[in-house]
């Protein structure tokens, strides 16, 4: 099935007319942002990151697009493919809280509905059980282990409520 | 004296691998440590919905906190995934002052509050503080075994937020390791990402990520590899099971908690430990583990 | 300020730095002490193996100036010391020093190092970073100064051996710490830096991977003197490395670290890989960088020719970290590249870190001393300055790297400048009358020769390998020879006294020492001589150490019979030897500075301060160059007007100086002490100077180039300059208005195109960030992109760098060769279209104003000063300095002095530190009053001369020039006081009408002749002549390393290969000499600028002419040998004799009667 997701795949021939500041400091703000346009292009994000050779567009790439405001950095494979290990934000010479900030990207593209399918299950079992996955009862059994403590699901779904998770594209 | 905590199992370990569990709680016996059940414990929220949103995340996750906090008791994790989770959450509220309020404000319908009085450690934390009372009650030295130690990212990374190791030379758990008499390996790839959080988005890369870790384990001469974590051990013990390269060689290789490496050594009972339990066969290291 | 004492002054710190302002001070006649922590002075400079961008050799170029300070009457050297207490103020300090005892007598230790060769303990060594072992007892290194033992009680087990094996006792581990306490007039910091700790960046592998090494371990891996003798290996099996890679800011440029940029590592990468690819041409080496960044003149142009030359990859990409492949021990490496897109897995044999340069720890002693030190540890200028040399305590004055990464140009010019505000707090003692040679004493010397000749033991050193009762009978038996006496050690002090009386006792008016190098010792023996009465030219040395025992130590009747013919040849000299005088010219105690702005003002104030006369010419009509144009400078948007105002002030308040406006010197003539110029006043009138001394600081200009990115040709595209103008101006632009600012207009360019701009003009990234940040000031929602290809900032300025990062200001990057364009916009005012190099994406740029950082231009005028003071332009059109690296305020021509941008684009702190720099140099002749020139000069003959102008062309210190005479016979006339006295003219004289003082062809020839008497038939022999500054410190090297060697070379000395004629070669094969070997410095290296260079020809000519004779032309040997290749000149003689037996006896040779 055709993702929906990572479709810039390369800046061949691409030609950029605006650079829009006000996308530079919308993503600025988000957690982790404050010193995003610290980076100057020394590329040992990318040296470290454990996907910049299975990506399109390496997490340096990622970054100058933010600098420049590119809104179509949403559309980077490595948005989604990031995983999290935080090497780059570790090491960054400028501080930069890099996996903090694909976070937020990651907020924004689902938004637009630009996420693997994955996710998508994984919010409906997070809202639906407050968990990602149900116990192994039986395996406990033989292992003599406790029950797993009790959850209400009526409470998580109260705040998840709140925060709307389930409300985050358009048309929810 | 007896340390007690709320013992924050996540989702992971009771659906995959109830012998970390098992294992933990036969160690954390015999070290006379106390883990309380974490009641209407939630998932820890997880990079999964910290990738969705960042507001539910922080309510989620928060909100387990709160519990703890409530009752007046602090929390242990055996998983970097919750470990990961609850520290990132609490940093954030703590050093945002936008984001405590509106979490806070979420949580107020259940009468709940982060304030950040619970402080959120790694099982492995509280083990490393146990060293000398571990070192006194090894019985079987596991001599032969050699680890691949993986410690896995949300442990170390980002240091300001985990606080528990140096981020780039790691040697907390090492120390423990080897106070088996097993050896712990340098690896060239040892503080890499093992590739889970990607099984979500793309299988083919997680993969391709478990087989530069397996290669870099094998060449430096491990005969198994050990976690302290149920994410990463999906990857060592459950997605490298019949993996093959282009010339048709195999990923596996034995994989062990932490916590089944030191009760091993301790004594403890291997059924008690879930040691027959692991997916990839133990048969290499059967002996030494006293299989 | 009080101008009340006569005190000395005390350098703390004696790297290269401490070492120029000691050396500058100690010429204008004031006492001087150097404090140096460590054994030997030398510093970090000591340790290198060459230095950018000639590639010099390092210890060639800084070995004379060490040994010269240990000579210098007026200098004291304290190492191995520390200061502990600093009282008082301004020219009445008092300073404690603790001298940490070396157990050993600095009095009688000899330096001969038999204690370090007994000694059974071995330790890592300082020197070489451990990288070689050195002894418990030891001398740091073999040119250390002072060249004495240390023992080291930390490591040492007291066995004694070393005790009992010294022959001159001066070993007593009795000996407590002394504590010498200084009333100084004034203080001078020079403590340096360190390298940061690479293992405090622990991913990158240091002290965890046996291959990944400091670029400071590397220097000494590549160094001929080093733990490898220069072959370059890997740490972990000895193997040859195939690929190599630099990493750049390592812990510089990292907020987790060093914040700041450390300004010399990508230069001295680029020096490194070159000399790797010297040693190994085929070898891969990639240098991985985030901007490559160059500041200094020609460092540009280095870069460009590491890349285009050597084909090293500069690779744009710093890695994460560094992975060791167990078995093969390689390093993996994964970094980007701008090139491609993609991440690069790369695999290297060997990786060199540059790690940031740190403060040295010296917080304490910085605390005593009350100076201010700034956030990262280094010393801070004075405030409210653009100060680099005054800290601000009054008579506390800083050089070098104590004040913030630097390299050895701006430190040694920053030297100069400390002593010349050094000299400003103390009196100088008036400089001693000259005593003529006294009657006597000339009779004694005109009369035939009484040659008395003293062979030395040196201990065992001698003795233990040459039978010197031998020699000693044997010199006794030459001709002329009244007196030959053996001395266990001729350089102790009682030795001297024996070699007074006997003098005096034998009526001996000629001295010969057969002992050690003469590059040591001579000085020690001439003062013996002279204070016997008798002229110190009357005075030779045979090297029968360093050139014979050390080297021959297997061979005792070779090395003694060797030994004799040295002594043989020294007295076959010494028998032509004549009396010298060092010319000497009164100074007109008045100078010339040519140039107004910062850097000449800062020259003339020192010099006026001094007492002297000061004659300040400028141009315009007012003071302040280029710098009075701009309307604020330096990132605290300082008003310029402060600036010039502080000096113009200073000028105009000193009944010293005379400032001339809207006036131009039109002519000038003589030299060093009397230079007659002539000005144009404002008035149009001319003006008649005499003075001493000039000093050149006539500045550079900005670029305004028509058409440059549409500059003049859309009203919108403006310079820098002008952009700095217009914020002076309220409501110059409105709030929001968008900027592109370019930067390397009209710099950077490429050399193929015509007259093109090689340089980077250095400061343009500053200035313009500079300007940026002062417009987001006064307009805080403009909108700025910075179009670059490296961003050159350095130290601090990189806070700023970033500062305007986080404040918004884009940065984008574009590849040289597709820069941006500059076209007219459709809905603003220009269109900027560029490609960013780290994306590949086109960007289109809609702006209000397009500003030009644009290039820094030498002045069309600096061609007249060039001709009226015969002082070289390079081919930029800046003045040419004498040497690059050690001498960047002075010319090659004497007495006259540079300063400021006319050199090269500069910061302003850099130019007012080279003004001060100047003054000191100039101060130099002022204040001694005369000039004792060498007494080593060329004299011409003007009956022999036909006045051909050959001399004149090939002099390179205007020195020698021909002057017309009576009935149209020209003739040359030398000039004492400019002759080097490398006798290049002498050599190349067609007529033989040039004599070489002291190396006349009569003394060569009869060296030669003495060197090639009576050859053993069954030996080969190799006649060899090598220039006293690299070659045959390469030899002395060679012999304190112990190199042993073939017994076959019998070297002669001369100053400079130039000096050797084809006729000198002739000669010698006409005696039957089976070789013929000459050497000399590395290229570029000559001490005398071109020597070596004027030889090649000579050498070409007498190959043909052996070609011709029938002989083979390899019996003619010509070699580049520096001073610390002492393992390659062993080589070399080896290499040589077996070519020389294979050649077998010159058919020319004798045949025995």
């Amino acid at each position: 099935m055709a993702e929906n997701w990572g479709q810039l795949k390369s800046f061949e021939g691409k030609k950029f007319e605006a650079l829009d500041a006000e996308f530079t400091k919308e993503v600025s703000k988000l957690i982790g942002g404050q010193d995003l346009t610290a980076c100057f292009q020394c590329a040992k994000c990318s040296a470290g990151c454990p996907v910049s050779d299975k990506v399109n567009i390496q997490v340096h790439e990622l970054m100058r697009m933010l600098l420049f405001g590119f809104r179509e950095v949403l559309d980077t494979d490595m948005v989604w493919l990031c995983t999290t290990c935080y090497q780059c934000q570790q090491r960054c010479p400028q501080g930069i809280e890099i996996t903090d900030i694909i976070f937020g990207l990651k907020n924004m593209a689902f938004r637009k509905g630009i996420t693997p399918p994955g996710y998508v299950t994984s919010r409906k079992a997070l809202y639906d059980n407050g968990k990602l996955y149900e116990p192994t009862d039986w395996e406990r059994d033989d292992l003599a282990l406790p029950p797993v403590p009790h959850l209400d699901v009526a409470e998580t779904r109260k705040v998840l409520g709140k925060t709307g998770l389930m409300r985050l594209q358009e048309g929810e | 004296m007896t340390q007690t905590y709320e013992v924050f199992l996540g989702c992971a370990i009771p659906s995959r691998f109830n012998y970390y569990e098992a294992s933990m709680r036969a160690v954390a016996k015999e070290l006379d440590v106390e883990l309380l059940d974490f009641e209407g414990a939630s998932c820890c929220g997880t990079v999964v919905l910290k990738s969705i949103d960042e507001p539910s995340w922080l309510a989620i996750s928060g909100r387990n906190i709160a519990l703890a906090e409530k009752r007046g008791h602090n929390i242990v994790t055996p998983c970097n995934g919750c470990f990961g989770s609850l520290k990132d959450c609490s940093h954030v509220l703590h050093n945002n002052d936008a984001a405590r309020k509106a979490t806070n404000k979420a949580l107020s319908s259940q009468g709940l509050q982060f304030t950040g009085k619970a402080t959120i450690r790694h099982f492995v934390e509280v083990l490393y503080d146990l060293k000398d009372e571990i070192k006194g009650k090894i019985v079987r030295p596991l001599n032969g075994l050699s680890v691949a130690f993986h410690p896995g990212c949300h442990l170390l990374r980002p240091s300001k937020v985990a606080g528990f190791d140096d981020p780039e030379l790691p040697r907390k758990v090492d120390e423990l390791i080897e106070l088996t008499g097993a050896k712990s390996l340098p690896w060239g790839l040892k503080l890499r990402c093992c590739g889970s959080p990607l099984l979500i988005a793309s299988e083919s890369v997680a993969s391709r990520i478990l087989k530069e870790k397996m290669i870099s384990a094998k060449d430096a001469g491990a005969n198994c590899i050990v976690t302290n974590c149920p994410a990463c051990h999906t990857q060592f013990d459950i997605q490298a099971i019949g993996m093959k390269g282009d010339k048709g060689e195999s990923f596996e290789l034995p994989a062990l908690f932490v916590t089944q490496v030191l009760g091993a050594a301790m004594g403890i009972d291997v059924d008690a430990l879930g040691l027959r339990l692991n997916r990839v066969p133990l048969d290499p290291i059967a002996d030494i583990l006293g299989l | 300020m009080a101008e009340t004492s006569t005190r000395p002054v005390v350098i703390i710190g004696a790297g290269i730095a401490g070492i120029r302002a000691a050396l500058d001070l100690a010429g204008m006649g004031v006492r001087v002490y150097m404090v140096e922590r460590q054994p030997s002075i030398g510093g970090h400079m000591a340790q290198l193996d060459k230095t950018f961008p000639t590639l010099d050799c390092s210890m060639c170029i800084m070995g004379p100036w060490m040994v010269d300070c240990s000579r210098n009457p007026n200098i004291t050297i304290l190492a191995y010391s520390e200061v502990t207490e600093v009282s008082g103020n301004q020219g009445d300090f008092t300073v404690k020093v603790l001298k940490h005892t070396r157990r050993v007598d600095s009095n009688k230790c000899t330096g001969c190092g038999d204690c370090q060769r007994v000694c059974p303990i071995e330790v890592p060594n300082e020197y070489d970073l451990g990288l070689k072992m050195r002894k418990a007892a030891y001398i740091p290194f073999p040119q250390a100064v002072p060249n004495i033992a240390t023992i080291d009680i930390e490591n040492c087990i007291q066995c004694m051996t070393c005790a009992n094996g010294c022959k001159a006792q001066a070993i007593d581990f009795e000996r407590p710490d002394e504590t010498v306490e200084i009333n100084a007039g004034s203080i001078i910091v020079a403590t340096g830096y360190r390298l940061l700790d690479a293992s405090t960046v622990p991913e990158l592998g240091y002290g965890r991977y046996p291959n990944v090494v400091t670029s400071l371990e590397y220097e000494r891996m590549v160094s001929a003197s080093g733990p490898t003798g220069g072959v370059i290996m890997r740490p972990s099996d000895g193997r040859e490395p195939h690929r190599i890679a630099f990493v750049q800011c390592v812990g510089s440029r990292d907020v987790n670290h060093c914040p700041y940029c450390s300004r010399i590592c990508c230069t001295y990468a680029t020096k490194e890989a070159i000399i790797t690819k010297e040693h190994m041409p085929e070898v891969h080496i990639d240098i991985l960088y985030n901007d490559m960044r160059a500041f200094g003149k020609g460092f540009e142009e280095f870069l460009v020719r590491g890349e285009k030359e050597y084909g090293i990859n500069y690779v744009k990409g710093l890695p994460s970290e560094i992975i060791e492949d167990r078995d093969s021990r390689d390093l993996l490496v994964r970094h980007s590249d701008m090139k491609g897109r993609e991440i690069l897995q790369d695999r290297y044999d060997l990786v060199i870190l540059c790690p940031a340069m740190v403060h040295n720890e010296n917080q304490d002693l910085f605390q005593k001393l009350g100076v201010q030190i700034d956030s990262y540890g280094y010393l801070e200028g004075m405030a409210g300055r653009v100060e680099s040399v005054q800290t601000g305590v009054p008579g506390i004055h800083m050089c070098g790297t104590v004040n913030g990464p630097k390299d050895i140009p701006d430190s040694v010019a920053q030297g100069s400048a400390a002593a010349a505000l050094a000299a400003l707090d103390i009196v100088i003692p008036k400089a001693p009358e000259l005593e003529a040679a006294t009657q006597t004493i000339t009779e004694l010397a005109t009369g035939e020769p009484r040659i008395g000749v003293f062979v030395c033991s040196c201990g065992v050193n001698i003795a233990g390998t040459v039978d010197v009762a031998e020699v000693t009978r044997y010199a006794g038996s030459l001709p002329n020879v009244v007196h030959a006496q053996n001395l266990l050690y001729s350089c102790s002090s009682d030795a001297q006294v024996v070699i007074k009386d006997a003098i005096k006792e034998h009526k001996l008016n000629r001295v010969v020492v057969a002992s050690c190098t003469p590059r040591t010792h001579e000085p020690l023996f001439r003062a013996t001589t002279e204070e016997a009465g008798l002229n110190k030219y009357l005075f030779e040395m045979a090297n029968i150490r360093e050139h014979c025992s050390w080297i021959h130590q297997g061979a005792k009747d070779e090395a003694t019979a060797k030994a004799m013919d040295l002594v043989r040849m020294a007295v076959a000299k010494s028998r032509l030897l004549e009396p010298e005088e060092e010319a000497a010219t009164k100074v007109e105690p008045a100078v010339l500075v040519i140039g107004a702005g910062v850097a000449g003002m800062s020259a003339a104030e020192l010099i006026a301060d001094k007492g002297f006369k000061t004659y300040l010419v400028e141009r315009e009509d007012k003071v302040g160059g280029l710098l009075s144009q701009l309307h604020t400078v330096n990132f605290d948007f300082t008003p310029a007007l402060d600036i010039v105002g502080q000096h113009e002030r200073m000028v105009k308040g000193n009944s010293n100086i005379e400032l001339m406006l809207n006036s131009e010197v039109t002519d000038a003539k003589g030299s060093i002490g009397d230079f007659e110029v002539t000005v144009m006043t404002s008035k149009k009138q001319k003006r008649e100077l005499k003075v001493g001394v000039v000093v050149v600081a006539t500045g550079a200009v900005q670029l305004e180039e028509k058409g440059l990115y549409g500059l003049q040709k859309f009203p919108d595209v403006t310079t820098e300059l002008e952009l700095n103008q217009r914020l002076a101006q309220d409501d110059a632009f409105q709030d929001g208005e968008t900027f592109a600012v370019i930067h390397c207009a009209g710099s950077r360019q490429d050399e193929s195109l015509e007259g093109s701009r090689t340089w980077c003009s250095g400061i343009c990234c500053t200035v313009a960030l500079e300007h940026t940040l002062e417009l987001l000031e006064k307009y805080p929602n403009s909108r700025v992109f910075h179009l670059y290809r490296d961003l050159r900032v350095s130290y601090t300025a990189e806070d700023r760098y970033r500062e305007a990062r986080k404040k918004g200001v884009v940065f984008i990057r574009f590849d040289k060769d597709s820069p941006p364009e500059v076209k007219k916009g459709k809905n603003r005012p220009l269109r900027v279209e560029v490609t960013d190099q780290i994306l590949g994406a086109k960007l289109g740029l809609d702006v209000d104003h397009v500003v030009l950082a644009t290039a820094m231009v030498p002045r069309e005028t600096n061609k007249q000063i060039s001709e009226l003071f015969k002082v070289p332009l390079n081919m930029s059109g800046f003045f040419m300095e004498a040497h690059p690296k050690l001498r960047p305020v002075d010319f090659q021509t004497d007495g006259v002095y540079v300063a400021g941008t006319a050199t090269a684009p500069k910061s302003i702190d850099e130019s007012i530190a080279q003004g001060r720099g100047a003054a000191a140099r100039a101060l130099v002749p002022l204040v001694t009053g005369v000039r004792k020139a060498e007494a080593i000069v060329s004299v011409v003959d003007p009956e022999v001369c036909v006045g051909c102008g050959t001399c004149e062309i090939n002099c390179a210190y205007n020195a020698i020039e021909v002057v017309p005479g009576q009935g149209g016979h020209d003739y040359a006339v030398s000039n004492p006081v400019l002759c080097a006295g490398c006798g290049k003219c002498a050599a190349g004289c067609p007529t033989g009408a040039i004599t070489m003082k002291h190396f006349t062809d009569d003394q060569i020839l009869s060296q030669i002749r003495a060197a090639l008497e009576d050859m053993p038939a069954n030996q080969s022999r190799i006649l060899t002549i090598v220039c006293n500054w690299c070659s045959y410190a390469g030899a002395d090297n060679a012999g304190v390393s112990r190199f042993q060697q073939p017994t076959n070379v019998r070297d002669i000395r001369v100053m400079c290969t130039g000096r050797i004629s084809v006729t000198h070669i002739l000669e010698a094969f006409r005696l039957g000499a089976d070789m013929v070997w000459i050497s000399g410095c590395h290229t570029g290296d000559c001490h005398y600028v071109d020597g070596n260079i004027t030889f090649e020809r000579r050498f070409a000519i007498a190959k043909k002419i052996l070609e011709k004779a029938g002989l083979e032309t390899e019996r003619l040997q010509f070699t580049h040998i520096s001073a610390s290749e002492g393992s390659i000149w062993a080589d070399t003689v080896r290499k040589l004799s077996e070519l020389a037996d294979k050649l077998g006896p010159s058919p020319l040779r004798p045949r025995r009667k």
